[in-house]
């Protein structure tokens, strides 16, 4: 086909990137027009977030390089892809945490010069922010906002900065749908000031709906460009998935468990909970939940309602100012993460590489950390055991003795998924796990908890902002909001719409 | 006891602006993530330094307050020099903080001894007479006022302005700072010229005015104490320039104990027990602001390029 109107701008020609045991990128060619957005498609660790960071400078490739209209980049850094107009959206947003709003916009303002003054871009922040849709206050230091409100100040900062290609990678996961709506009417209005958007992601809705062309990736090579004229769901997915790997549907449900008349003792129980939050007031409010042994709890409410300090609250990291906690009838309030470890409670956190697993321990030394409590280790005892949880859950790693940080965002989870599960006796507090997981292994994974509480007694709190996840896995749904639990309801009785009306209202 | 102020009060002033300027000259080099393992060495260096440019520069022009000056400018610009190199070559080298730092300390002490013997061949050659810079008692109190100014004028650097964001930026997170298109190690390099060139004037204050003249190892463990004040001041100029004031009454009081019959051992020993107390109390407290915490990169070694 022939498009007279399309100008290249930008060309990743023949680029190669390799990582310690794992060939990320594998010869990728690809061709950005301006005016358009262009989604890469991909699984986790197919290569797409390495390949941003190839545009973005942040990465030498080893092979092939970067063409910026016309002119190859041997050597392209992050400082001269910024000045290019190439901006990189990560999906845990680049800001400073221990820094304000003002001050990491300001950092990356090349038009302001050292001697500027940090009052100078107050305003600015203000008027773009309502721009897109929601006030940020400058002021408010990074550590304190939620995980929303950090991706906005990633755009506010991208527009400040006139960016000309956007990329954008998994940005949209968690977002919330009111929210989400005005980023992609956002991404359409750049669109149309002549701009292009690079939306990396998995979510295969979201590149049909959002998408001019897409490009999707399979363990680092493109497998295909299409045009939007040949979008199709199930069509994407097979190039995704390739043509066997793919489960259409979620798994059906499990038996429900009968909970009602087995009247047990509460696993783990928050009487009255209250927790004060890092801004001010409190974070979590007058909070009453139980969990029976076999249950699994859903906890589901919009991004920031609480579900982190919950989390935080229910494995020990964060201190709870009045009201009490019990594990099995125990009182571990304000006893700290060792207590509650200690009475068998495991946690799979949204972001393993702070609450979860030391980046630069290996994967051997990680699981002896959260498993081993004996002064010397029985490395070949534990050598295996890993090796043994990297085939049960496809971890792919070059041995078990590799750094933790250097495996895929997925990999990582699914790292964490079979040291917690393999840790934790009595009950397991999930928060948001699927942020970086694909669908095939979100599925699964919800499975395995299903079975897994089914068969050993053991309870789940699963705490997530997805609604499809929270009715697919629960027993009994509980809905977060404000910090405050505003409603509890057993899996069967309950209509989507009701839980929907909760999580906004 | 007024004859004891009308000692202390312009006695103190010395070692106060020394302490001072180090600490605050160290906090502006550790707010980047760079860690001051050099200071000692450094300031040992300065103090040399100063002896020698004072001597050749009276020399060069004749001995009195210009050639005084000059030397002091001439050190301060120099230990920035050095600085500047000490935490680009920190950024931009793979390797230990530690290493990198404990090497620029005694490199330090090792020039400092060549040049401060420099000076001294120099002096016996030409016999000139350096003049040193002496505090009239009715202009002491500005020194103070004038501390309290650098320590404002520091603060409004590193939150107020653009350059301070940056230098406290690469502190927390250099590798983040780096994605979005900032040269990391130069901006390190801003912060060490800027922080040494508050250690240089500490270094020759020492020389020119606290003590009045050289000897060999002049300055040792001075920069340690310095560095004390730092930290015990959390790296942030304000609090730094009070409780530099507890630090350096601890030091000038030294000859004053001895004379009212405290063993000389004891004596010696009180600034270092008056440091590690110091710094057990600033590690133990509840730090309610961020702008106190330590920089969560001070001391780690930085790479570009890590797969996230």
């Amino acid at each position: 086909m022939f498009f007279p109107s399309r100008q290249s701008f930008l060309r990743v020609v023949d680029v190669t990137k390799r990582f310690p045991g794992v060939l990320a990128l594998d010869s990728v060619t690809l061709e950005l027009y301006l005016s358009e957005i262009h989604s890469i498609l991909g699984e986790n660790g197919s290569g797409k977030s390495t390949l941003a960071k190839v545009i973005a400078g942040i990465y030498v490739p080893d092979r092939g390089y970067i063409e910026i209209l016309g002119k190859p980049m041997k050597l392209l850094s992050p400082v001269d892809a910024v000045n290019y107009g190439i901006y990189y959206i990560p999906q845990n947003p680049n800001l400073v945490e221990r820094l304000t709003v003002v001050e990491n916009i300001l950092i990356a303002l090349k038009s302001y010069s050292a001697f500027a003054r940090v009052s100078e871009v107050r305003s600015l922040i203000v008027e773009e922010s309502q721009k897109i849709g929601s006030l940020i206050d400058p002021e408010a230091e990074v550590s304190e906002l939620s995980y929303t409100q950090r991706q906005i100040v990633e755009l506010v900062k991208a527009s400040l900065l006139r960016a000309r290609v956007l990329l954008v990678d998994e940005v949209t996961t968690y977002l919330p749908t009111s929210v989400r709506e005005k980023f992609y009417s956002y991404l359409r209005k750049l669109k149309s000031e002549n701009k292009i958007v690079l939306l990396i992601t998995h979510k295969v809705s979201e590149a049909v709906d959002v998408a001019d062309r897409i490009t999707v990736m399979r363990s680092g090579r493109i497998v295909k460009t299409i045009e939007k004229a040949e979008f199709d769901v199930d069509y994407v997915r097979k190039l995704m998935f390739g043509e066997n790997g793919y489960i259409s549907e979620p798994p059906k449900n499990v038996l429900l468990k009968d909970l009602t008349t087995e009247n047990r003792r509460a696993v783990v129980k928050l009487d009255r909970v209250w927790v004060i939050s890092e801004s001010r007031g409190y974070a979590l409010k007058d909070i009453e939940l139980s969990v029976k042994p076999g249950e699994i709890l859903g906890v589901v409410g919009i991004s920031g309602s609480g579900q982190r300090e919950l989390a935080e609250v229910l494995v020990g990291l964060r201190s709870i100012r009045s009201g009490r906690y019990y594990v099995d009838g125990l009182d571990v309030t304000n006893r700290g993460p060792e207590a509650i470890r200690a009475a068998g409670i495991g946690f799979i956190s949204e972001t393993p590489l702070y609450h979860n697993l030391s980046g630069d321990l290996s994967l051997v030394e990680n699981l002896a950390l959260a498993t081993y409590g004996k002064l010397f280790l029985p490395l070949k005892l534990l050598t295996a055991k890993t090796r043994e949880l990297m085939e049960k859950y496809g971890i792919i790693s070059t041995s078990p003795k590799t750094p933790v940080k250097v495996l895929s965002g997925g990999n990582i989870m699914r790292f964490t998924i079979a040291r917690e599960l393999e840790f934790a006796k009595k009950a397991l507090i999930v928060l948001n796990p699927s942020r970086s997981l694909d669908e095939k292994f979100k599925w699964s994974f919800i499975n395995t908890i299903k079975n897994i509480s089914r068969s050993t007694d053991m309870s789940v709190i699963y705490i997530s902002e997805s609604l499809d996840e929270v009715l697919q896995v629960s027993d009994t749904v509980a809905v977060i909001n404000g910090g405050r639990i505003v409603g509890v309801f057993s899996r069967e009785s309950v209509e989507r719409e009701v839980l929907e009306k909760l999580m906004v209202m | 006891m007024i004859e004891l102020l009308d000692w202390l009060i312009p006695t103190l002033a010395s070692a106060y602006v020394v302490y001072t300027l180090t600490a605050i000259g160290s906090t502006v080099i550790e707010r980047s993530g760079i860690l001051n393992l050099a200071i000692d060495g450094l300031f040992v260096l300065s103090s040399s330094l100063a002896y020698a440019y004072a001597i050749y520069l009276s020399i060069l022009l004749q001995p009195g307050v210009l050639a005084t000056a000059l030397s002091l400018l001439l050190t301060a610009v120099t230990t920035a020099l050095l600085y500047s190199i000490y935490t680009a070559l920190n950024t931009v080298l793979p390797v230990s903080q530690g290493a990198v730092g404990l090497s620029f300390m005694f490199i330090g002490y090792g020039l400092g001894a060549v040049v401060g013997n420099l000076g001294r061949v120099l002096f016996s050659l030409f016999r000139v007479r350096i003049e040193y810079i002496s505090v009239t008692q009715n202009s002491v109190v500005f020194t103070y006022l004038l501390m309290v100014l650098a320590a404002v004028l520091v603060y409004l650097v590193l939150y107020k302005l653009k350059l301070g964001v940056l230098i406290r930026a690469v502190g927390e997170d250099p590798r983040l700072v780096s994605q979005i298109g900032i040269n990391v190690a130069y901006v390190r390099f801003l912060s060490g010229l800027l922080g040494g060139v508050l250690i240089g004037i500490g270094g020759a204050l020492f020389t020119l005015w606290r003590v009045g003249g050289w000897s060999q190892g002049q300055g040792l463990s001075h920069g340690w104490l310095a560095y004390a004040v730092s930290i015990a001041g959390w790296r942030y100029p304000p609090v730094i320039a009070l409780v530099s004031v507890f630090f350096s009454l601890a030091y000038v009081l030294l000859p004053y104990l001895q004379s009212v019959g405290l063993p000389i051992e004891i004596s010696i020993a009180t600034p270092y027990v008056v440091s590690i107390v110091a710094m057990v109390f600033v590690s133990i407290t509840h730090r309610r602001s961020v702008a106190l915490l330590d920089p969560k990169s001070l001391g780690k070694t930085f790479f570009r390029e890590e797969q996230a």
